[in-house]
């Protein structure tokens, strides 16, 4: 039985918005197990984002978490008090944002950025294994040392992305969270960021939840997948299932879709859903159902076999 | 001498940054042919000169070196009527769909303009009929579109109005700048579908611009790569994508994700330290 | 992205904004100024127009049943002073307001957009004109005009109050510019009036409307700067006239504060409600300014 390092408990989110209070994820239910890297998948609107602010503990003023758990290592994080979240966050639980701004700040050299994440958490920043710890993390990136003693806007987008993941993974976190980390990048630094952060996360054992809408980027890298619509999961399961036999008609749609390189010329027969389809897949009574180990789909547009 | 539709001559374009001079673009030439609707695909990275490349196309960034000729014509020593018949016939989609409309008017406006410009009469109902085929044909309700203000439409929406727009004008060329990054997957093919109808139904030539290479393969007749400024290499997608022959193509192509699990990036590519 | 609402008790919770609420600082505003306006709309009730004429009564009455507000050395009745007055300033500015925003606005959106040698030399007079002190160059323009009247006021005002306004409009139209719907104009075929007057110019509304506002105060100001030096529309009543009456009588150190408390006041009042209007349309001109929900 595999450890669940995250484990999200039927949660529902709700914003208020000028036109009245609005669901952003309903009855959502998922889990991440240790070392495991778990790609959210879902196109704009469907949540995912949101999701990964509550998980973090972030969501702004006018997001409220009105129902369910979520539960880090065991430990119920969902409705805890500001303390309990800054222990947690950074140290054992890291984020690594779209945008490398988000993270760094233009105005502190790098190697200071990292001296306050360590005494923001309690830890004096002199000690000489923390430098150790800092050079073997920036290597790990392919990162040169050089690297410490520039400002943010001296780097590439490429290379600010590996400060912000070595920055993530400093104070050895169990979870990763990366939302949409390398959509702002070119493609070729999108493939050497996506290595890196997959060879430093087996160096520390860590999950890392890949949140994105490129389904392609999954395949490569992803040992299961989420697909988010509307709020909530429709179907869930190990990557090559997914890709293989994909069951739920929306994820049908979405892997159909995808171009790859390796294809003939020409576009393929994909019809976009119609509005009673669309309608019929955001029914407020589907549940997830396991078809097949851990491979699960929401009902009640699950084939009878 | 000019047989072609379209022909961009060591096209340059250089700004002047903080005081130092940056060349957006090097010099670029390729053409697209008379009589012979082709779609090609200027394809690159951020920063290559593909968009500034389209400006000078579409006649908005007049080079700093080289000519943009349509039939023959350079476009910006063009005046009065003839310059009026290069805006009919070269039109443009872009990126952004929620920025191509004015958010002051509903979407009517933007056919209304389209219709003054092709000279029909605004009020006859044949006009409002062609309007009204020209949204069905890219799977759009009239009723529902067009009493809508820009910000009540969805992002797919909007830009099968742009083509809707297209179809209407029939130009001869379509500069179709990033059309589908910023739309969600499941309606990409939708748009993409319509955009090669635009070429082999209405006869349309398309210069289609893209930092993704897997779609330029699905409907490209013809690839051009740019990188800093420069067409690198050339040729049919195919020819490109399984044998490049230029070291960015190279690295460039093998970067692509490819959407199946069992061909996975297996070693680490140009990750050499790196140093700013 | 709207699915259904939640339980009540989430309702509880959740704040629902509503429109009154958020633009409470215009309804302020306006509130001010029909207050200031109250002379005019209670004032038949107490006193006619003609008792404002020079002894329209006894001079020097303190405020009374018959004389709400008391009379002045002329013997004008007060409240049917500021009856004429209030509505004199406000047509002042509204004139002087008016044309500035309409000439520096019309500049601007041309300045902006065409570029080139028409916005180098209306940006050179815009620039220079900035330096120049307002109320000297209006102090020259009204002593050389021999015959002021409240339109002719407006329009001197106006000659230096455009300046700032084609500033603000050029900005906004450097930037609106390059925006893709006006190259999808362009590509349609519309020319330069065309994208001007009607790409262009509908989205300025919200500036324009700021703009105004912050111009009507401007004129007001600037107007009753000129009456209190004597250089006013000496024929009408306005309430600069009102207060440089005050002075030249030395209202002030004869204790008659009925006189010049009232068209402060009333100013104050209206500055005030100007002030809260113009802030609540500059956050409608800039939606970044508003609390994001």
């Amino acid at each position: 039985m595999r450890r669940q390092v995250l484990d999200v408990q039927d949660i529902e989110i709700v914003y208020r918005t000028r036109g009245g209070p609005v669901r952003a994820v309903s009855s959502l239910s998922f889990s991440v197990f240790d070392n495991e890297v778990f790609g959210l998948v879902g196109e704009s609107g469907s949540g995912k984002s949101t999701l990964a602010m509550a998980i973090l503990g972030n969501l702004p003023d006018t997001g409220v978490l009105t129902r369910g758990r979520i539960l880090f290592d065991g430990r119920e994080l969902g409705a805890a008090s500001p303390a309990t979240w800054r222990a947690v966050r950074w140290k054992h639980l890291a984020y690594v944002p779209q945008g490398a701004m988000n993270v760094l700040n233009p105005l502190r050299r790098i190697r200071d950025q990292f001296d306050d994440i360590i005494s923001d958490h309690g830890v004096r920043s002199n000690q000489p294994d923390w430098k150790a710890t800092i050079l073997a993390l920036l290597k790990a990136v392919h990162l040169a040392e050089s690297v410490l003693a520039c400002f943010p806007h001296e780097l590439s987008g490429g290379m600010k992305q590996r400060v912000c993941i070595a920055m993530a993974m400093l104070l050895g976190p169990k979870l990763i969270i990366a939302d949409e980390s390398t959509s702002a990048l070119d493609v070729i630094s999108q493939r050497v960021v996506l290595q890196t952060l997959l060879e430093v996360r087996a160096r520390l054992n860590a999950a890392i939840v890949l949140i994105g809408h490129d389904l392609a980027l999954q395949a490569q890298v992803a040992d299961r997948v989420g697909i988010m619509l509307a709020g909530r999961f429709v179907e869930i399961g190990p990557v090559t299932r997914i890709f293989d036999r994909p069951l739920h008609p929306y994820t049908q749609r979405l892997i159909a879709s995808v171009p790859s390189i390796r294809h003939q010329h020409g576009l393929p027969d994909v019809v976009a859903a119609d509005e009673a389809e669309r309608k019929a897949w955001l029914s407020e009574d589907a549940r997830l159902l396991e078809v097949e180990p851990g491979h699960f789909v929401a009902s009640p547009s699950v084939p009878r076999q | 001498m000019s047989g072609m539709l379209l022909e961009v001559r060591a096209a340059g374009k250089t700004f002047s940054r903080h005081g130092e001079q940056v060349a957006a673009v090097k010099s670029m030439s390729f053409s697209l042919p008379l009589k012979q609707p082709r779609l090609v695909t200027l394809a690159g990275e951020s920063g290559c000169g593909k968009s500034t490349l389209a400006m000078m196309v579409l006649g908005f960034l007049p080079p700093s070196s080289g000519q943009i000729l349509f039939h023959g014509e350079d476009i910006y020593l063009t005046r009065g009527a003839r310059l009026r018949h290069f805006r009919r016939e070269v039109q443009a989609i872009f990126q952004n769909p929620f920025e191509v409309f004015n958010p002051f008017y509903r979407i009517d406006h933007a056919f209304d303009l389209v219709v003054r410009q092709l000279g029909l009469p605004r009020t006859d109902p044949e006009t409002s009929r062609m309007v009204r085929d020209a949204l069905s044909r890219v799977q759009l309700d009239p009723d529902s579109v067009l009493g809508r203000y820009p910000h009540q439409l969805s992002g797919g929406q909007l830009q099968r109005i742009s083509i809707a727009r297209v179809v209407l004008l029939r130009p001869e060329i379509l500069v179709a700048d990033e059309p589908v990054s910023m739309i969600d997957a499941s309606l990409r093919l939708v748009v993409l579908r319509q955009l090669v109808d635009l070429k082999e139904r209405l006869g349309i030539s398309i210069l289609y611009i893209t930092h993704d290479l897997s779609t330029a393969l699905q409907i490209s007749d013809e690839v051009f790569i740019a990188h800093q400024g420069s067409i690198v290499e050339r040729g049919s997608a195919r020819a490109v994508i399984e044998h490049p022959q230029h070291e960015y193509t190279r690295l460039l192509v093998a970067s692509i994700p490819v959407p199946d699990p069992r061909e996975r990036w297996m070693d680490a590519i140009g990750a050499a330290e790196q140093t700013p | 992205m709207r699915i259904r609402r939640v339980e009540p008790t989430v309702v509880a919770r959740v704040y629902s904004s509503s429109a009154w609420r958020r633009h409470l600082p215009l309804l302020a505003g306006i509130g001010l100024i029909v207050c200031a306006l109250l002379p005019v709309l209670l004032g038949r009730w107490f006193v006619t127009p003609e008792m404002a004429a020079v002894f329209g009564d006894v001079p020097n009455l303190p405020p009374s049943l018959k004389h709400p507000l008391g009379t002045q050395s002329e013997g004008r009745d007060l409240l049917a002073a500021l009856m004429l007055g209030t509505p004199a300033t406000l047509a002042i500015g509204l004139i002087g307001g008016g044309v500035a925003v309409l000439v520096g606005g019309t500049l601007g959106l041309v300045s902006g957009y065409r570029g080139g040698w028409t916005d180098t030399v209306i940006r050179t007079i815009v620039d220079v004109g900035m330096t120049v002190p307002p109320l000297a160059v209006l102090i020259l323009i009204a002593v050389s005009i021999p015959k002021v009247s409240v339109p002719v006021m407006g329009l001197i005002i106006a000659t230096t109050a455009w300046i700032s306004v084609t500033r603000v409009m050029r900005s906004q139209v450097l930037t609106l510019r390059e925006r893709l719907f006006i190259k999808t104009a362009k590509l349609s075929g519309v020319g330069s009036f065309g994208i001007m007057a009607f790409e262009l110019a509908p989205n300025l509304m919200p500036l324009f409307a700021a703009s105004f506002v912050n111009s009507v105060t401007t004129a007001i100001l600037a107007s009753i700067g000129l009456e209190v030096l004597g250089l006013g529309p000496r024929e009408s009543y306005t309430l600069g006239n009102t207060i440089y009456e005050a002075m030249y009588y030395t209202a002030m150190w004869r204790d008659m504060w009925w006189w010049w408390l009232p068209p402060i006041f009333i100013l104050i009042l209206i500055f005030l409600g100007l002030f809260l209007v113009s802030n609540d349309l500059d956050r409608i001109a800039n939606p970044r300014l508003e609390r994001g929900w």
